[in-house]
């Protein structure tokens, strides 16, 4: 599968996601594969965030949300790979969900983890650092499932986020 | 011991990892390609087909008939193991061994992990049996295993199976039988654990009588004995798992839960069986080595990666196996006339001094070694593969590198350092096969799967420091990358450079957040250009 149709088939699984398990406690105003870097976007919603103007980098795609209770507007972002993830992927949106403190960070892949990276996240201790980005805030990661076009249960990381993720 | 313990532990020696501080065991299932494909036949003859790379073709040279592919059984190989964990292994495990059961992993390898945090105890008493070793290169058969019941021990074997066994018709080997052609074999895979095989060959001959046909060592001398591969552009294709080969319808009191791979046990079974073979075929006892079987030097026999009791030449691979400590040929070796020549021969009534023999075989390996290098083909220009552009003027940073992170760190911390160009591999097994004493030292870094372009140790401290190197200009991408690697290892020193200027995004990020570049208390990413060989830090 090409990256760009990837891309869009998983803009129409976080829109659907969204709604199904975040439209009780959030609006979800916006699902977007953006052009440019976040700070040059334009895009109403993303301008009211504090601090965005700072935000130079271009995840794959991103969501809008506001919080129902606060009124606050949420950030959410996930990045794709057609290859299997390593750190430099895992690294980046680390670095993309800390910059912004997105609700949710969600990375992945076709091929899921790559063989090595999967150990090394078992380490519970590593795991916590690399998959942490602030107020018990963690990057979910997955594998999709190409033929069944959906998330590979089995391939979600951290394993507590299994059953949100897929049921 | 029960059954179920019996079975991790086989499931464990075979491809465990574990996890001392999180109390928790990995089992990788390896399946490299999606489907496994079972034996094809004839349509007419009924003769078994192989595929030379042009499409299958009939074996029997009375027919030599191209065979359609669609009379072999295909294996969807991660699908068959994700079931077989579901449907039998975990819950066969679970009936004795109440620990939290997870599957992960990706199209080559699943992953079951075993999380024992509410059941310490038994952690503890599993992990007792490895001798506080973490991964599946190290580890031993338990000494448990030796002295538990038969059935138990079966279990271990068939753990080992599921984890380490693979049953393919390409393992075909080159024998007539009564009625046919092919005689199919089953191995495991041992990866890089040298004293695995021989412990393996050794518990199937005391335990169950069995014979085992070959060990195919990963060594030099087994993988590419005539250096063909050495002078063809694979200098180290002999860096390979070890193979224990065995015919399979010696070990039908065996069987593999991961239900494709049991298939393809029964069908190779069925094979061996149908068309009738009646030699055992065990490799012990060792046939002599004769002047025809002695190979040629090879430049890897002295490998780093190869422990000390095989960091030499061998003619034969049973010599490795006595090097390695196989007991039926120590103690065959005692029964010799002269015990000091039969590991040189394999010759039980040799009389003939060690030293002639030894003299004699090295002017024939000298002689192969010169005909290899003499055949050795001329490199032609296209066949050398090219590194893009920006690959080599990477490369060529990790020198100028090495050399400034060694006068930098040990002028900062005022201790001994060593620095290394780790690029073309992971942190973990850049120790483990290029610099065996200071893993030692470091012994933390075996978990560390990471590649960071040059890599400092401090002795003293034992920590390590990090350069990430670049030729384009430093962007969040790059500094994400570094963070990865920061985030796992926690370095005391990291260092990402260009010999570029960092892009005027990362620049803008970085004014307003200058703490993306902290990755622990005290520990920060440094930014710096290479120009002319001068490192310069630049303060954002």
């Amino acid at each position: 599968m090409d990256k760009n149709k990837f891309t869009k088939i998983l803009k129409e699984w976080l829109n659907n996601f969204l709604k199904k398990k975040l439209s009780s406690t959030h609006e979800i105003l916006e699902v977007v594969i953006p052009q440019s870097s976040l700070s040059k976007i334009n895009n109403q919603y993303i301008k009211q965030i504090p601090n965005y103007s700072s935000w130079e980098f271009k995840p794959d795609i991103f969501a809008v949300l506001r919080n129902k209770a606060s009124n606050k507007l949420e950030l959410i972002i996930l990045n794709r790979s057609t290859s299997a993830l390593s750190l430099k992927e895992i690294g980046e949106i680390n670095c993309y969900a800390r910059l912004t403190g997105a609700y949710m960070a969600f990375l992945t892949s076709l091929n899921a983890v790559s063989n090595e990276v999967s150990i090394l996240l078992l380490d519970d201790t590593i795991k916590n650092r690399v998959l942490d980005y602030g107020k018990d805030k963690k990057i979910i990661v997955f594998g999709w499932d190409e033929k069944n076009n959906q998330i590979n249960k089995d391939s979600v990381i951290p394993f507590e986020q299994k059953d949100f993720l897929s049921s | 011991m029960t059954k179920q313990v019996a079975y991790l532990l086989g499931l464990i020696t075979g491809r465990g990892h574990i996890f001392y501080d999180s109390k928790s065991i990995a089992i990788e299932f390896s399946h490299a390609n999606e489907f496994a494909k079972g034996i094809a036949y004839c349509q007419i003859c009924g003769w078994f087909a192989t595929d030379n790379g042009s499409g299958l073709k009939c074996k029997n040279p009375e027919c030599g008939h191209r065979v359609s592919p669609s009379v072999r059984k295909i294996y969807n190989q991660p699908k068959s193991t994700i079931e077989s964990l579901k449907k039998e292994i975990i819950p066969l495990l679970k009936s004795k061994i109440p620990a939290h059961f997870e599957i992960t992993g990706n199209k080559s390898m699943t992953i079951l992990v075993l999380d024992f945090k509410n059941k310490i105890s038994l952690f503890n008493k599993i992990c007792k049996n490895f001798s506080s070793e973490t991964n599946f290169d190290q580890f031993h058969i338990p000494k448990s295993i030796y002295s538990t019941n038969k059935n138990s021990k079966i279990e271990f074997i068939n753990g080992l199976l599921d984890t380490s066994g693979f049953a393919s018709p390409g393992g075909w080997f080159n024998r007539e039988g009564k009625n046919g052609y092919g005689r199919m074999r089953v191995y495991f895979q041992i990866v890089r654990n040298w004293y695995l095989p021989v412990e393996i060959d050794n518990f199937l001959r005391s335990e169950f009588s069995l014979p085992i046909h070959t060990i195919d060592w990963g060594h030099p001398n087994i993988r590419d004995g005539n250096l063909t591969d050495f002078y063809n552009t694979r200098p180290t294709s002999w860096s390979r798992e070890h193979q224990i080969k065995f015919f399979p319808e010696y070990y039908q009191e065996f069987k593999f839960r991961i239900s494709s791979k049991q298939a393809l046990f029964q069908e190779l079974i069925k094979h061996n069986v149908k068309t009738v073979f009646k030699d055992k075929e065990d490799w012990f006892p060792p046939s002599k080595i004769t002047k025809g079987k002695i190979k040629a030097y090879h430049p890897g026999e002295n490998d780093l990666r190869i422990p000390e009791a095989g960091r030499r030449h061998f003619d034969a691979f049973w010599q490795i196996n006595l090097a390695f400590g196989c007991k039926y040929l120590r103690k065959l070796q005692s029964k010799a006339k002269r015990p000091e020549c039969f590991p040189l021969t394999g010759d039980l009534e040799s009389n003939i001094s060690p030293r002639i023999i030894e003299k004699e075989f090295n002017v024939i390996r000298n002689k192969l070694t010169a005909e290899a290098e003499r055949a050795k083909p001329i490199k032609k220009e296209s066949k050398i593969k090219l590194r893009s552009e920006k690959e080599l003027a990477e490369k060529a940073m990790y020198q100028p590198l090495t050399v400034f992170f060694a006068n930098y760190l040990s002028k900062k911390y005022k201790e001994k350092v060593y620095t290394f160009d780790t690029s073309a591999g992971n942190l973990n097994l850049f120790l483990k096969n290029k610099n065996r004493d200071l893993l030692e030292v470091f012994d933390y870094c075996d978990k560390y799967r990471i590649r960071p372009d040059v890599v400092g140790f401090l002795e003293k401290q034992k920590a390590v420091g990090f350069i990430e190197a670049k030729i384009t200009s430093l962007d969040l991408k790059s500094l994400g990358q570094l963070i990865g690697y920061c985030l796992v290892a926690r370095p005391l020193e990291a260092i990402l450079i260009s010999t570029k200027a960092p892009s005027l995004s990362l620049i803008k990020i970085l004014k307003a957040r200058p703490d993306m570049l902290t990755y622990g208390l005290n520990r920060k990413i440094q930014l710096a250009t290479l120009n002319k060989g001068r490192v310069n830090f630049i303060t954002i």
